[in-house]
């Protein structure tokens, strides 16, 4: 899949000298670069954009990030948590997934933003590790941007790897929808780095998903990792539940668990489509055509749409049937769903779930 | 933007050498004669004078006056206080200045809005950053999505775009209908002639189409053709409100049938097993949880006791099981 490749870049004012910026300028040649010391009017620029979300991925802009780069993963109020850690080193992504809660959560700051200050990151990094002593802890970079769809530019993700080759007590989860795996091959990951792969059928990645790398290249590229000695991990979201979706998803775990080894995995996760009220408008005006919104999805106590409870739970039993045919033992979570679904799935809450100690 | 120079002094023109049909200045929506202005001019004549442009057929065109011309002679007047343009000025600049005037004196609506920004640009070629910065004039913010968005006004048929204005319908709920076809957009007439609608119903109800449609690969007007529709419009007796709710009932059981079945089958078991006077027993919202919900009140002990009996006693009856059984989902292990 091509590299992300913006249509200008705006360096704020004082990160001009740091070296993740020349590292991207140096990867990303010929284009137009602004030197800003206020980046408000370019970001409000944007927000008056027909699209802003579209404008915001032709606008690369690094600036430097003074707040706490890495955050309990907020998950969502009364649902079940799998007490992730996300580690924002940059926010937005080139991607252009269909029903990417970004393009809600960022409409009013759209631009591409990569925070060049990495020095203060692994800085409050190890401070976090050094307070969590005793405690494992599973760190991930796909919260706001996928993980590994700008690596072709920042490299960053050869740092990330390498540091936490170095720690015994946390892994890092970088998960992605690219085949952006080249750089990480080589690396001394000791183990302490999972890659993840969000898989969809490939109809929905055609329809949806525009930018990312095809099933076929995303399982290719997991087997370049698995080779390299990686863990990797499948997360099945989000799952789209609509009009025979049974023989799509169910061919899917076939086609996943066939390319790999399932002794490489270190779990799945499953995730019914959600999405707030606020993104029905926004995927209405940029995919009118898309029929994501059409399916049974009902309001949710955390004001997320999702599909009706009946339809979820007879999902997840069979998509997690079919996921036990191939690997009886894999670590199986359900992201972002409550706790009266995990039984009606598992027949228990994540404590008494085989093999998820680990995870939880 | 040009300054238009208006020359002569006032001169008062007979309403019989101007051309009310000449509209290409107009900005006003509805066009109608405005009864209550009428009234005014009647009890009080006319106080801001017009401005006609002069034309070559010796007749004059609206630049200014487009409501106050047809009220004044609704009203009887026979002639109008006008300050008179020459020929030369340029359309557009008479366009622009009349829309200047207008902001001035009063808050535009939004077809007004919509169709000065359209017209701008289908008659009189203005451009799109052009019309950017006219926006503020209009009261809007100066953004392409805001622009589009008005703009696409345009494109409802007239019913809607008097519907919007007489209804006060939200531009937002407006530009999504006026993205329907001109056979869908007519099929809605037909259901708003007889059921009228509020912003927020209109919203739930373009909401519920369009996702019916989407998922049923249907135009729009066709899911209007439905019987079950259909039949809430020639219901006999029904109220405008009646049926306005039963339309969206119709509308949410083919837009949720899922839903819809399980909790019509909830609600004829908890019926089967029979009802306790003052106790309401519910499903949770949506059957997003796996519990019951049940209230009552009490005003004594004794009360109490009689109501949690009856309720004890219904626990003891299939249904409830049976409902539960149905929200839980449970599966054989």
């Amino acid at each position: 899949m091509q590299a992300y490749r913006p249509e200008r870049i705006v360096v704020e004012k004082g990160c001009e000298g740091l070296a993740m910026t020349r590292r991207i300028l140096e990867r990303l040649p010929g284009l137009p670069v602004e030197i800003c010391d206020d980046l408000d009017p370019a970001i409000r620029a944007l927000g008056r954009e027909a699209d802003p979300v579209s404008e915001g991925k032709k606008c690369l802009i690094i600036s430097k990030y003074s707040g706490a780069f890495l955050k309990k993963c907020p998950g969502t109020q009364g649902f079940v948590c799998c007490n992730y850690l996300v580690l924002n080193a940059a926010t937005g992504c080139p991607l252009d997934c269909s029903y990417c809660i970004l393009q809600e959560y960022l409409f009013n700051n759209p631009a591409l933003r990569i925070f060049a200050n990495t020095d203060a990151m692994f800085a409050q990094l190890k401070e976090w590790l050094a307070k969590s002593q005793g405690r494992d802890l599973r760190i991930g970079t796909g919260e706001l941007t996928d993980s590994l769809a700008l690596d072709p530019i920042t490299g960053f993700s050869r740092e990330l790897v390498t540091f936490f080759g170095r720690q015994d007590r946390a892994v890092l989860e970088l998960k992605t929808k690219t085949d952006h795996v080249e750089d990480l091959l080589d690396l001394p990951h000791h183990g302490r780095t999972v890659v993840a792969w969000s898989v969809n059928p490939d109809h929905l990645i055609e329809s949806h998903e525009e930018g990312s790398a095809s099933l076929k290249d995303r399982l290719s590229a997991a087997r370049r990792c698995i080779a390299a000695g990686y863990r990797i991990a499948f997360h099945f979201d989000p799952i789209l539940f609509d009009l025979g979706w049974e023989t799509s998803y169910l061919d899917l775990v076939d086609q996943v668990f066939s390319s790999i080894s399932v002794e490489s995995v270190s779990w799945v996760s499953l995730g019914g489509l959600r999405f707030p009220q606020s993104l029905k408008r926004i995927i209405g005006t940029r995919f009118p055509q898309s029929r994501l919104m059409a399916g049974e999805m009902v309001p949710c106590p955390d004001n997320k749409l999702r599909y009706i409870r009946p339809i979820r739970v007879q999902g997840y039993r069979e998509m997690v049937r079919r996921i036990r045919t191939h690997g009886p033992e894999v670590p199986v979570y359900l992201c972002m769903e409550s706790r009266e679904v995990w039984e009606a799935v598992f027949g228990n809450g994540p404590a008494g779930v085989r093999n998820l100690a680990g995870i939880f | 933007m040009d300054i238009i120079q208006i020359d002569s002094g006032f001169e008062q023109i007979p309403i019989e050498r101007i051309d009310l049909q000449d509209k290409i200045f107009a900005v006003a929506y509805p066009q109608d004669v405005d009864e209550h202005l009428t009234a005014s001019v009647r009890d009080a004549g006319l106080f801001i004078p017009v401005v006609l442009e002069s034309r070559q057929d010796r007749l004059f065109r609206i630049v200014s006056g487009g409501r106050r011309i047809p009220a004044a002679k609704a009203a009887g007047l026979n002639a109008v206080t006008a300050r008179i343009t020459g020929q030369g000025v340029g359309d557009k600049s008479l366009f622009l200045w009349n829309i200047r005037e207008n902001a001035a004196i009063r808050a535009l609506n939004h077809m007004e809005k919509s169709l000065v920004l359209h017209r701008l640009t289908a008659d009189f070629g203005a451009g799109e950053q052009e019309l950017l910065e006219l926006m503020p004039l209009l009261g809007l913010e100066p953004a392409r999505q805001v622009l589009y968005q008005y703009s696409g006004l345009a494109r409802l048929n007239h019913e809607l775009r008097r519907y919007l204005i007489v209804h006060g319908i939200p531009v937002k709920v407006g530009s999504r209908m006026a993205a329907w076809s001109p056979a869908d957009q007519d099929a809605l007439c037909g259901f708003l002639r007889t059921v009228q609608m509020g912003g927020n119903t209109l919203n739930e109800v373009v909401e519920l189409l369009e996702e019916i449609a989407l998922r049923d690969r249907m135009k729009i007007a066709d899911v209007l053709m439905k019987r079950e529709l259909r039949n809430v419009l020639q219901a006999p007796g029904f109220t405008s409100t009646q049926k306005k709710d039963r339309l969206k009932r119709g509308l949410i059981r083919m837009r949720y049938p899922g839903l819809w079945e399980r909790t019509q089958r909830i609600s004829e078991l908890l019926a089967k097993g029979g009802r306790v006077p003052g106790v309401t027993i519910e499903p949770p919202p949506y059957l997003e949880g796996i519990g019951l919900d049940v209230s009552f009140s009490f005003r004594s002990a004794g009360e109490l006791r009689d109501k949690a009996e009856r309720l004890a006693a219904l626990s003891r009856q299939g249904e409830i099981g049976q409902v539960l059984s149905l929200l839980q989902q449970k599966e054989e292990r």
